[in-house]
């Protein structure tokens, strides 16, 4: 081990071993040259005798050098150059083995370069183990939940033995009116221990205060980096220095570096960065449980997770005898909240290419035993004037990581470019962005590390097989067709057999979630998104905490866009319109006793301006819609879905009862008022199109009592939604315009619906995309193994067919003879690979939409379209054997 | 070396670094030189020894561990590097000597069995 690292060591020094050598040797020849003079030689003769003595100086230099350093290094740099002369001479080899490798190898590049970026970077938080999220575990029945109330939020923060800086924390936009322009800002709420928990710095001033968090504290603000710069010059003396949120003069307490856009990110990756953070306020005796926010906490050192979700799980109880609610509680770290959802795919996703790359593997494994077949003569001579087969395989080898690596370099690149294209082209929040996804040095260390694998993988078996000649056989022969043994059309027919099998796994998995994308675009949706467009509007500031004058704005600025040209419906919606989010509240109805639990049900809950239900055409079953009629001043009316009625009418009619929504949620939610129900219209997918509608209800903006409006308005913009005719150029302006006259507010986020609903299934686009794309790899290198085997059986049968034919043999009859050989290797892989899809298509379950994984069309599909691929990539060689001239065929060798 | 051979022996392989660890350990510390001399001495001239290829042995004992180079001066003033035997050089040389025997007394053996 010693000797390994000093001569590896003399590898780097060469130079000032060079010089040691020379300086010994000098001396030795000195001190020869002495003696010889002492025996009374002349100096210059006796300078050539201590020479003489002395034996070659080269000589002794090359043997000095070949001891210090390594032999192997210099027979491996004459192996790199033998293998390069050796695959340039066989370009279509060459250029075939690196391709199918860069495609292998590329997939698990790009992969692997989404999984860098999103599960082994960490979190850009210090002590990350120790940053969880409080969530509550609900009812037996429901997953767990990270949603929290202030209720809960007080309840939380009093476990202080296990946890500390208990922070709540709610993103959203407020509008900056203290400038020229209103300009709309992203704002965040957070508790006073919030920078702590998510340790952001603060680069000037201070964070909030204890007594800052306290409701009617007073209002101050901390500033981002990024904003401090761009707005106000990184002007230091911001301090102190008041900016109007809506109205309102903040004082700037602090400038914080939210450089990695945490506190959003915890929503979303692809959320914008956040301008300003205001104290959360959270009244320490609020018993309510309406508004929703994430908590996240950091344990106390030298607590451990378990610890603190079993002191949780204990204080449960006591929130029990407080709240009528079966809720536990528990903590998870941060990062499994954040990448709960990706998790499974990224798993599908990097099995999916480990299977490409296997499948390549088999293919250049393949193409290699027919080169090796070719190379037997060559082989043969070398083992013959001495190479041992150590040797011979350490040769065959080195070609195998040159084609390796020539396939990782081009598969970085590839996988690189491709990766970037595709997530460029969908959008998705689990996703991280195009920008976040580099070449760093775990990628290519991976590509570099893969392809030696992968180089070993395909190029051991060919190497070993390839270095057992029987010199005498090999010899005598003038070619090589003769020499190929069983074995090794065995081990070949089993290499092609996986590939069709792998390539069927894959196939069916990319089919799965091709069924899901069509399920996805072809479920009953229950609006139309065609000549839609949505914007929207942050309808923040003092005088629209009155539900009356926000009302009036909306109504008038529909008014407005109503009469452009082109428009045909307008509407808009305070929270939410679908696929953009989604509230739910219970509901009692009037008269009839609530069930076992305090509310008669929960119910989706969103409210919205007439014209709504025109706008998304959303059908009207029963009864009537809103009208501009509705007023504040007229009787509270609310509109129910169907499926709201069939739930909870089994018997009577809805049309005749009224309900109270939002009772006991807390004095911000409590509506109060018993509507009555005036009509029921159909059923919307609303959070997400793989979601089945549940109950919902509409209710007018114009009869929302303040207290509901104040935060609705404050927290999720306004929505328009406006519908047109067919062509909308120029249009978009037109309504942006009258919009921003009607409410002296900027308008943004300006999208058709059609976009919405696609930007809200980015996932399963990107999904499909990926799979179909491996698939596609899979089959594509399946069927060249095919091909290639095939054609290779052909020609190395020439001589066979030649004399079958000269025998009278029927060149059709010879034909089928190699197509039912190829065939019966393909379809064996196709049985493999339905076997080994039907165990392994139950993984993607959480993927799909619409469709079983053991979906029977899929299982049907696959294996005939592989096999009508197989069939061609049979035939082709086939048809060869048919033009075989038995005069030529008895020549050839 | 096919001319040069006549009655004097061509070294052993293998056997270069049994001598030289012999020779330090006899002589205690030496030059190259010296012990390249030294190993003609002994030998009676019987062993030829290119001295320069003595370096390799040299080189390779010194990677093992079996023996320390250090720079110094001779009694005639020149710069040289002296050698010295290490405690796993003495452990090697044991061994080898002891295997060296056990195979040399085999050899004898078979010759004189054969004869």
């Amino acid at each position: 081990m010693r000797r390994f690292f000093l001569r590896l060591a003399n590898l780097f020094r060469r130079r000032s071993a060079e010089g040691e050598m020379s300086r010994e040797i000098g001396a030795h020849l000195a001190m020869l040259q002495d003696e010889f003079e002492r025996q009374g030689m002349p100096s210059k003769e006796a300078q050539h005798a201590a020479k003489r003595a002395y034996g070659g100086v080269e000589q002794t230099k090359e043997l000095h050098r070949e001891e210090r350093s390594f032999v192997w290094i210099e027979q491996f740099i004459r192996d790199v150059r033998y293998g390069m002369r050796s695959l340039r001479r066989t370009p279509g080899f060459t250029l075939t083995a690196v391709a199918a490798l860069a495609m292998g190898i590329g997939a698990n590049t790009a992969i692997f370069s989404i999984i860098n970026t999103v599960l082994l970077k960490p979190l850009p938080v210090p002590d990350e183990d120790r940053f969880v999220v409080l969530m509550s575990t609900g009812e037996p029945d429901s997953e767990d939940s990270a949603v929290a109330t202030p209720a809960l939020f007080i309840h939380w923060r009093a476990q202080t033995s296990v946890l500390q800086d208990v922070s709540a924390m709610r993103t959203g936009a407020i509008n900056y009116t203290g400038g020229d322009v209103i300009e709309r800002w992203n704002f965040a709420q957070v508790s006073e221990g919030g920078f702590r928990v998510f340790g952001l710095p603060i680069t000037l001033g201070r964070g909030f205060t204890p007594e800052e968090d306290l409701p009617n504290g007073p209002h101050v603000a901390v500033i981002s980096a990024g904003l401090w710069r761009r707005r106000f010059a990184s002007d230091p003396r911001i301090l102190g220095k008041k900016v109007l949120l809506s109205g309102d003069p903040y004082t700037v307490v602090g400038v914080v570096n939210d450089s990695a856009n945490l506190v959003n990110e915890m929503g979303s990756n692809q959320a914008p960065p956040l301008d300003v953070y205001v104290p959360f306020q959270i009244d320490p005796n609020s018993s309510d449980q309406g508004q929703t926010f994430f908590v996240v906490a950091r344990l106390r050192p030298g607590i451990t997770l378990q610890q603190a979700q079993e002191r949780l799980q204990a204080s449960a109880t006591e929130y029990r005898a407080k709240f009528p609610t079966k809720a536990g509680f528990t903590v998870k770290p941060v990062r499994e909240l954040v990448l709960a959802d990706i998790r499974t795919l990224l798993f599908v996703l990097a099995g999916a290419v480990g299977l490409v790359l296997l499948i390549a593997c088999a293919n250049v494994a393949n193409l290699l035993l027919v080169r090796a077949a070719g190379r037997k003569r060559e082989i043969g001579i070398r083992v013959a004037i001495g190479a041992g087969r150590a040797r011979v395989v350490r040769q065959l080898l080195t070609e195998s990581v040159l084609l390796s690596l020539a396939g990782g370099a081009l598969g970085l690149l590839l996988g690189y470019s491709g990766i970037r294209a595709l997530l460029a082209s969908v959008n998705a929040d689990d996703l991280p962005p195009v920008s976040d996804i580099s070449i760093d040095w775990h990628v290519m260390g991976f590509t570099l590390a893969l392809s030696l694998v992968t180089a070993v993988v395909f190029g051991l078996l060919p190497a070993l097989q390839g270095s057992r000649v029987d010199l005498n056989s090999v010899l005598k022969y003038s070619g090589g067709r003769w020499g190929i043994g069983l074995r090794q059309n065995k081990a070949r027919a089993v290499l092609v057999m996986s590939e069709v099998g792998l390539a069927v796994v894959l196939l069916v998995g990319s089919a799965l979630l091709i069924r899901t994308f069509v399920a996805l675009y072809k479920v009953d949706r229950g609006f139309e998104t065609k000549n839609v467009i949505t914007l929207q509007t942050s309808l923040t500031g003092l005088k629209y905490m009155k539900s009356a004058v926000a009302t009036a704005t909306i109504r008038d600025a529909l008014d407005r866009v109503r009469t452009l040209p082109g428009v045909v419906a307008a509407s808009a919606s305070d929270c939410c319109v679908p696929m953009q989010g989604d509230l739910g509240l219970p509901f009692d109805i009037v008269g009839r006793p609530p069930t076992d639990r305090q509310h008669t049900g929960d119910s989706g809950w969103t409210m919205i301006s007439p014209g709504y239900f025109d706008v998304f055409k959303i059908p009207v079953k029963r009864g009537r819609v809103f009208t501009d009629r509705d007023e504040a001043t007229s009787p509270p009316v609310v509109v129910i879905n169907e499926r709201m009625a069939k739930e909870f009418w089994k018997d009577g009619d809805p049309l005749k009862d009224r309900i109270i929504i939002g009772k006991a949620a807390g004095k911000e939610y409590e509506d109060g008022q018993a509507r009555q129900i005036i009509g029921i219209v159909g059923d919307v997918r609303q959070d997400a199109l793989e979601s089945v509608p549940g109950p919902r209800m509409y209710v007018p903006h114009a009869q929302i009592p303040d207290a509901i409006n104040t935060w609705s308005v404050s927290l999720t913009p306004t929505t328009w939604i406006v519908r047109t005719r067919a062509n909308t150029e120029g249009l978009t302006k037109a309504i942006e315009e009258q919009l921003r006259q009607a409410t002296g507010l900027p308008v943004f986020d300006v999208h058709s619906m059609d976009d919405v609903v696609s930007l809200a299934t980015g996932q399963q686009r990107f999904n499909m995309l990926v799979m179909t794309v491996f698939g596609c790899s899979a089959l594509l290198l399946a069927a060249i193994g095919i091909y290639g085997l095939m054609a290779y059986t052909v020609e190395q049968r020439t001589q066979e067919i030649g004399i079958r034919l000269a025998l009278g043999a029927e060149a059709a009859q010879l034909r089928n003879m190699v197509v039912r050989q190829g065939m019966s290797l393909a379809l064996a892989g196709v049985v493999v690979g339905l076997v080994a899809s039907w165990g392994v298509s139950r993984m993607m379950e959480s993927l799909l939409f619409g469709v079983k994984p053991r979906d029977p069309l899929v299982f049907v599909a696959v294996p005939v379209a592989l096999t009508v691929v197989a069939l061609l990539a049979v035939w082709l060689p086939a048809r060869r054997a048919l033009r075989v001239d038995p005069a030529v065929a008895l020549r050839h060798e | 070396m096919p001319s040069e051979a006549g009655d004097r022996m061509a070294v052993l392989q293998g056997t270069l670094d049994l001598i030289v660890l012999r020779t330090l350990k006899s002589m205690g510390p030496q030059h190259a030189y010296a012990i390249a001399t030294r190993i003609q001495q002994m030998s009676e001239d019987l062993l030829h020894l290119n001295q320069g290829t003595l370096y390799p042995a040299l080189v390779r004992l010194e990677q093992q561990g079996r023996i320390k180079g250090t720079w110094g001066t001779t009694e005639s003033n020149r710069e040289a590097k002296f050698y010295a035997i290490t405690k796993s050089g003495e452990k090697a040389l044991a061994e080898e000597t002891l295997r060296w025997r056990r195979m040399s007394g085999l050899v004898d053996k078979l010759l004189s069995e054969g004869a």
